[in-house]
């Protein structure tokens, strides 16, 4: 098998195994790591794909791609942290306050 | 070659750039990006109307190498009508805010967004698609966050968790997009890709994603809260405009990319969600006590309005699929302002409250009827022009039950329209002490509604526009 | 069987495995330690597949910063253990086994070989005005892409930074940080400049070379050498923005005048492509560093008026 289909077939598995685990996860800081996991998996089917080449050399194309896929990814993973702190803190000094919290509306 | 489709994007960019430098003083340079931008979009409408799709190679690489923007009838359409939304909405910003900190980041991401819903709609290469995508999203999540209580940072949140995850399923077809046809060009792709597994998966995954991020049914269940709890200005754009972003990529990426592999079996199942869509979101929206909710719910039905362009598949049903994305644009971001203008009134959006509106606030209540009819599809808004064109479609086609789809969905409208004009229409005794709604609100939520009005009245120039289009046929 | 093949084998086989074992984790702090093990691993496996560039950003900005990113979050993150799903393994199992290989079956499906872009890219070097392939895509060819790039850097810090975010209770540095910080926040800058310097001849670049300056940065706040830059300052906004600012600033001459938005012109590529480059480190050292809120540089003034009015209720 070459090489780029090694890791192809390892690109698939980690993109099902952390797309399953992203949607099995109840804490939001779980799901965010199978978030990550999962599009890393993406970004190694790109690299992948790239070294399909005869010369051996890689596509550069996706390799650019993936960088700034990796970027914004990350910008994503600091937003959802910063937002889920935000949300902890503020659910624990409600439940400190004596006064009522808002009411939790479900769709 | 044009440079206005570059200017589309880089104006809106500079603007914000210039607002996050002035701080506290934003608004004059809000104001004065917002003309240019909507100015700069009228003037590429009018070249596209005259000379047809409009070419700029960014850094003058064209394709299959570099990124190119193409701006059609419809993309053109799209910029003018949500540039005029996008501008309206933010003007009520100025009145829901004070001014400080919350008013100047609401004006600098408000600015991004538009960069970014600009460099979306003209964009012809499927990785620069994703990366405006992404920039609308964050940008989206920032602005729901900027909300007072904590439900709003619970909106951004499930928001943000649910797009990532739809942008997932979108790049990973791009992915095999990519490996197929070694080009990211969406016309180029269209050209090489070959029916079978890899391009049938490709379609698969895009289209899973981006009905994720649309809200489309089975998958809607996180979008009426995200839309309810963020900041009235939030809201409206929102469903007025930036939630319309992920359904534009899968209407032109269906219509340039994947023209081939479309076939009558996915079509059909993308027209079942759609008109799952329409009839059940539509009840739900019946049930609903408070406005913002109901609100949310009919959105969610126009976006399977918007999708039943898919199973029809014809010219006529694509501009009707346009012309819904536009009259709600305008209808929504109308209603959730009178909304956010009733909400500071009288301290809540809960319908219950609604009794004595016409009579303390007859503009308000003036804008929330015309953005009802529009909602309902009744002449002489936008919405009846939309429904009418899509009806006329799907019977030209001969698939007859998508019309009726539409017109239950709209009968079902009527009943929800119609309870919250009544409410809103009966005397409240004794009249209860309430603020003033903030004029500037009632203001703009009156104008948007006057476009949704225009939109029906005279739609001979937008569909024109709507109807040219370069991935169909010579 | 050959050693390069063992190798890429074990390490296309440990991925899946450890994405497994990070779902799979009962602690959170595990599940972290390991989702950055991944990271680094998905690093030893793009240097594997020649892709140095993107190694060097995954071990920098993939596993180095989120990881911290997610490090951090253990302070106030819910960690009681009951919060992991007691799903059936054996069905999640059968589910992503079945997903897995659908995927599969598709990825190998696509045309082998294929030469991709790669033809047109070395094609095009001369006139991009570097040696680097990448360089030349992310700032050259693509560069409208890495524009909206680093407008999505500011956007997230612009978000994060708008709210009021209470200070990380961190401890006074001890001795130990101090030396640590002493002894690498030079080495940091030296490195990052030395990244900016020979990306466009070698993998490197601003993004390498913002996020090694971002963590020396981060260190030194840490450890209380370097005062945390209020957002009030206008030096500090200026330097937010500068990424895009280099290349609407670079570009706009141009464009104004007819040519192509982000056209550089072969002349004055090369020299454009750098300015561009020191532009992006700027903004992108200081965006990572304020992904780190009350630790990094990012600190906003309370606004005494809207804050306290407007605070979670």
């Amino acid at each position: 098998m070459s090489q780029w289909i090694l890791y192809a077939a390892s690109a698939a598995a980690t993109v099902a195994i952390a797309g399953v685990g992203a949607f099995v996860a109840v804490e939001p800081v779980r799901r965010l790591l199978s978030i990550n996991i999962a599009y890393s998996g993406v970004f190694m089917a790109f690299v992948a794909l790239a070294r399909r080449t005869t010369s051996g050399e890689a596509d550069p194309v996706p390799h650019a791609l993936v960088l700034t896929g990796i970027v914004v990814s990350v910008s994503s993973t600091a937003l959802a942290l910063s937002l889920t702190r935000r949300l902890v803190r503020a659910t624990e000094r409600s439940g400190r306050d004596s006064s009522s919290s808002p009411d939790e509306r479900e769709a | 070659m044009s440079a206005w489709p570059a200017w589309t994007v880089v104006i809106p960019l500079v603007g914000a750039f210039a607002s996050w430098l002035v701080g506290r003083k934003s608004a004059f340079v809000a104001i004065a990006s917002a003309l240019a931008t909507v100015g700069v979009t009228v003037v590429l409408a009018l070249e596209v109307h005259a000379r047809g799709t409009v070419l700029h190679r960014v850094g003058g690489w064209g394709a299959p190498l570099g990124i190119e923007l193409r701006v059609d009838g419809p993309a053109a359409l799209l910029l003018v009508v949500l540039g005029i939304v996008t501008a309206l909405t933010s003007a009520s910003a100025v009145a829901h805010f004070p001014m400080g900190r919350r008013r100047s980041t609401f004006i600098t991401l408000w600015l991004i967004a538009w960069a970014g819903l600009n460099a979306l709609l003209v964009s012809a290469d499927l990785f620069n698609l994703y990366v405006a995508l992404e920039l609308i999203t964050l940008t989206s999540v920032g602005l729901i966050s900027l909300g007072p209580s904590r439900e709003s940072i619970r909106a951004a949140l499930q928001y943000l968790l649910v797009a990532i995850l739809g942008s997932l399923g979108y790049l990973l077809g791009v992915a095999l997009v990519y490996g197929e046809c070694a080009t990211l060009d969406v016309a180029l792709a269209g050209e090489r890709l070959a029916r079978g597994t890899v391009s049938s998966a490709a379609f698969a995954l895009v289209a899973a994603g981006l009905s994720l991020k649309s809200g489309l049914f089975p998958l809607h269940a996180w979008l009426p809260s995200a839309y309810a709890n963020a900041p009235s200005p939030a809201a409206a754009l929102l469903s007025g405009v930036l939630g319309k972003a992920a359904f534009v990529v899968l209407y032109r990426i269906t219509g340039e990319t994947f023209p081939l592999v479309l076939d009558a079996a996915p079509a059909q199942i993308v027209g079942v969600q759609a008109g799952a869509a329409i009839v059940w979101c539509s009840l739900l929206a019946l049930r609903q006590r408070r406005l913002k909710m109901l609100i949310a719910y009919s959105s969610l039905a126009q976006i399977g309005y918007m999708f039943l362009a898919i199973p029809i598949g014809t010219p006529l049903a694509r501009a009707g699929a346009l012309y819904i994305a536009i009259s709600h644009a305008a209808a929504s971001a109308a209603i959730f302002t009178a909304t956010g203008a009733l909400e500071r009134a009288s301290g809540n959006d809960s319908i219950d409250a609604l009794p004595g509106v016409a009579q303390r606030n007859p503009l308000t209540f003036f804008s929330l009827a015309i953005g009802g009819v529009n909602l309902m599809g009744l002449p002489p808004t936008g919405g009846f022009i939309a429904k009418w064109l899509l009806v006329r479609a799907a019977l030209e086609s001969g698939q007859w039950w998508w019309a009726v789809v539409v017109l239950v969905g709209g009968l079902i409208a009527a009943a929800y329209v119609f309870r919250v004009l009544r409410e809103a229409f009966v005397p409240a005794v004794p009249l209860p002490a309430t603020a003033d709604a903030p004029q500037l609100a009632e203001v703009v939520s009156l104008l948007l509604a006057a476009v949704s009005l225009l939109l029906g009245v005279s739609p001979s120039w937008p569909l024109s526009l709507a109807m040219q289009s370069l991935g169909e046929g010579p | 069987m050959t050693f390069d093949w063992l190798l890429d084998a074990t390490v296309a086989a440990a991925l899946p495995l450890v994405a497994w074992t990070v779902a799979r984790s009962v602690a959170l702090s595990r599940a972290i330690v390991l989702f950055i093990a991944f990271g680094l691993l998905s690093a030893l496996a793009w240097t594997r597949l020649g892709a140095i560039d993107v190694a060097l950003v995954e071990a920098s900005v993939g596993a180095g910063l989120s990881g911290a990113l997610v490090m951090s979050a253990l302070s106030w993150a819910n960690l009681d253990e009951a919060t992991v799903a007691r799903r059936s393994v054996i069905a999640r199992a059968f589910v992503a086994a079945a997903i897995a290989l659908c995927l599969g079956a598709v990825l190998l499906g696509v045309p082998d070989p294929s030469e991709g872009l790669l033809g047109d890219v070395s094609a095009n070097l001369g006139d991009a005005g570097v040696h680097q392939p990448i360089t030349a895509v992310l700032m050259s060819y693509r560069g409208y892409d890495t524009l909206f790039e680093l407008v999505v850097l500011i956007s997230a810090a612009l978000t994060i930074g708008a709210a009021k975010s209470a200070r990380l209770e961190a401890r006074p540095g001890s001795d130990l940080l101090r030396a640590l910080a002493d002894a690498l926040l030079p080495l940091c800058i030296v490195l990052s400049a030395y990244f900016l310097w020979r990306g466009s001849n070698a993998p490197g670049g601003a993004f390498q070379g913002g996020a090694v300056l971002a963590g020396g940065v981060l260190v030194s706040t840490l450890a209380e050498r370097l005062r945390r830059p209020r957002l009030t300052v206008w030096w500090i906004r200026a330097a937010l923005v500068l990424g895009p600012a280099s290349f609407l600033l670079v570009g706009m001459p141009r464009f104004v005048e007819g040519a192509p938005f982000l056209e550089y012109g072969p002349q004055s590529a090369s020299r454009a492509i750098f300015a561009i480059e020191l532009g992006s480190l700027v903004t992108i050292a200081l965006v990572l560093a304020s992904f780190f809120p009350g630790v990094g540089p990012l600190e906003t003034a309370p606004d005494a008026s809207s804050e306290r009015t407007r605070g979670h209720r």
